[in-house]
């Protein structure tokens, strides 16, 4: 595994307090219990400090899943 | 779906004539789909329908018919989130559901309103009440609701109260971490529940609680929910403001009151720097008088929302339990166009609200 999917995971694993086997790339709010509307704003200024890469509303608003989360990263320059 | 939204168009920009001509034709189409795909609402329709000549002459549903149906004009299976409304005495919230057109509508309308009074800088965001009250997956209180529209401003968010055996408390550890990352960001914005931010704000007077936010920049402490409990403490919003004020260093403008409800989907009223709300360009205010239901400006009366956000479920036309007054229109001195309003109380016919939450009641 990559280092930036350790930094991811440790990351989701934190914010949306799921066990580890729930990290995939198809999970989303339907798969992860914790994962709610306060969730996902964690998630998102979680992804600003630890990445530095601000998302927009819309794009939060786009987030459907973990995957959903790595294409936003890769589309920022980050590789997984 | 249709688009409420006019591209480049600010929400106050809208003079009353031409709001009126854009207002219709949508509202109009809006209807005619609330008929066609929300039965509850086609058979109340059915009892009162009308010729439309007017947006005065919509057909309004009073919000309690949000408690008593559930009232949704799109297949349940899209539905991504409920909100409940304030409960009441009748201990019986209104449900509002949201399918995910709506959810953006929504997020875009309070964004958009708020900006026009705060600015659009993302900030430290400082909120008086507990963590719990903004989780939930599939269904929300409106108190929860209401903190979560400012996350569109939010940098990093600070929950300062913790709850426990049913009592707020102030968590101080939590405030000072809060306040130092706003010291070294240069601002903050802050919510807090209308009656929450008062018993904290005692409480932090007693201790002699003072910092100087009146050093930074864009600082704003927000707060939405009922006044009747201040009232009866003889706390005007005069003296909430200065409370707040003092403690702070600030303003008493940057304490800002908003009005809104579940029911009114993605609309907030903040109050602007000549203490009345005003009206975006895609919603529209009736005010009604309180015997015959007629429509009156200068006079107080029920508060009937007309809205183009209204898309999941026929929100799009509520006549709520609110007494307010239309006090101008076009012409507020702060340069928005469209009505402005005052919120004046809830009505003494209506049922008694408990704001939503049990801390209402303390």
């Amino acid at each position: 595994m990559s280092e930036n999917n350790e930094r991811l995971k440790t990351l989701l694993l934190d914010i949306f307090m799921m066990p580890e086997s729930d990290y995939k790339d198809g999970n989303g709010p339907d798969d992860i219990e914790n994962w709610d509307s306060l969730a996902t704003v964690s998630m998102a200024v979680g992804v600003q400090e630890e990445f530095s890469h601000h998302m927009t509303p819309e794009e939060v608003s786009e987030i459907k899943s973990i995957g959903d989360i790595k294409t936003f990263l890769v589309k920022n320059g980050i590789s997984f | 779906m249709m688009n409420p939204f006019l591209e480049n168009t600010l929400p106050y920009e809208i003079g009353e004539k031409d709001k009126r001509t854009f207002l219709f034709d949508r509202l109009s189409q809006l209807e005619a789909f609330h008929i066609r795909f929300c039965d509850d609402y086609k058979k109340i329709s059915q009892n009162l329908s009308k010729q439309n000549l007017e947006i005065e002459d919509f057909i309004y549903i009073p919000a309690p018919i949000f408690k008593q149906h559930e009232l949704i004009s799109v297949s349940k299976d899209t539905i991504k989130k409920m909100i409940n409304s304030s409960s009441t005495s009748s201990n019986t919230p209104s449900k509002v559901f949201f399918d995910q057109n709506t959810l953006n509508l929504q997020r875009i309308s309070v964004h958009n309103l708020l900006t026009s009074f705060i600015g659009a800088e993302r900030r430290p965001y400082i909120i008086f009440d507990d963590r719990k009250t903004a989780q939930g997956k599939n269904s929300m209180s409106a108190r929860g609701a209401a903190l979560m529209s400012l996350m569109g401003f939010s940098k990093k968010f600070f929950f300062v109260m913790k709850e426990k055996n049913g009592q707020l408390n102030l968590d101080m550890d939590a405030l000072s971490q809060a306040l130092e990352y706003a010291e070294k960001e240069g601002g903050f914005i802050s919510y807090g529940f209308t009656w929450i931010l008062h018993l904290v704000h005692e409480q932090l007077l007693k201790n002699n609680f003072q910092f100087n936010a009146g050093k930074l920049k864009n600082v704003y402490f927000l707060h939405s929910g009922g006044w009747k409990k201040l009232l009866d403490k003889a706390v005007d919003k005069e003296t909430y403001n200065k409370n707040i004020a003092n403690v702070w260093n600030i303003s008493p403008s940057q304490v800002v009151d908003f009005y809104g409800m579940a029911e009114l989907v993605g609309l907030v009223f903040p109050d602007c720097e000549y203490n009345v709300k005003h009206v975006p360009y895609y919603a529209d205010i009736i005010v009604r008088d309180v015997n015959s239901f007629e429509p009156v400006i200068n006079k107080p009366g029920y508060m009937q929302f007309i809205s183009l956000l209204g898309q999941s479920a026929p929100t799009h036309s509520v006549l709520t339990e609110d007494i307010g007054e239309i006090v101008s229109i076009d012409s507020c001195a702060c340069g928005r166009k469209g009505k402005a309003f005052k919120f004046i109380g809830r009505s003494t016919k209506a049922e008694v609200r408990g704001c939503g939450d049990i801390y209402a009641s303390k």
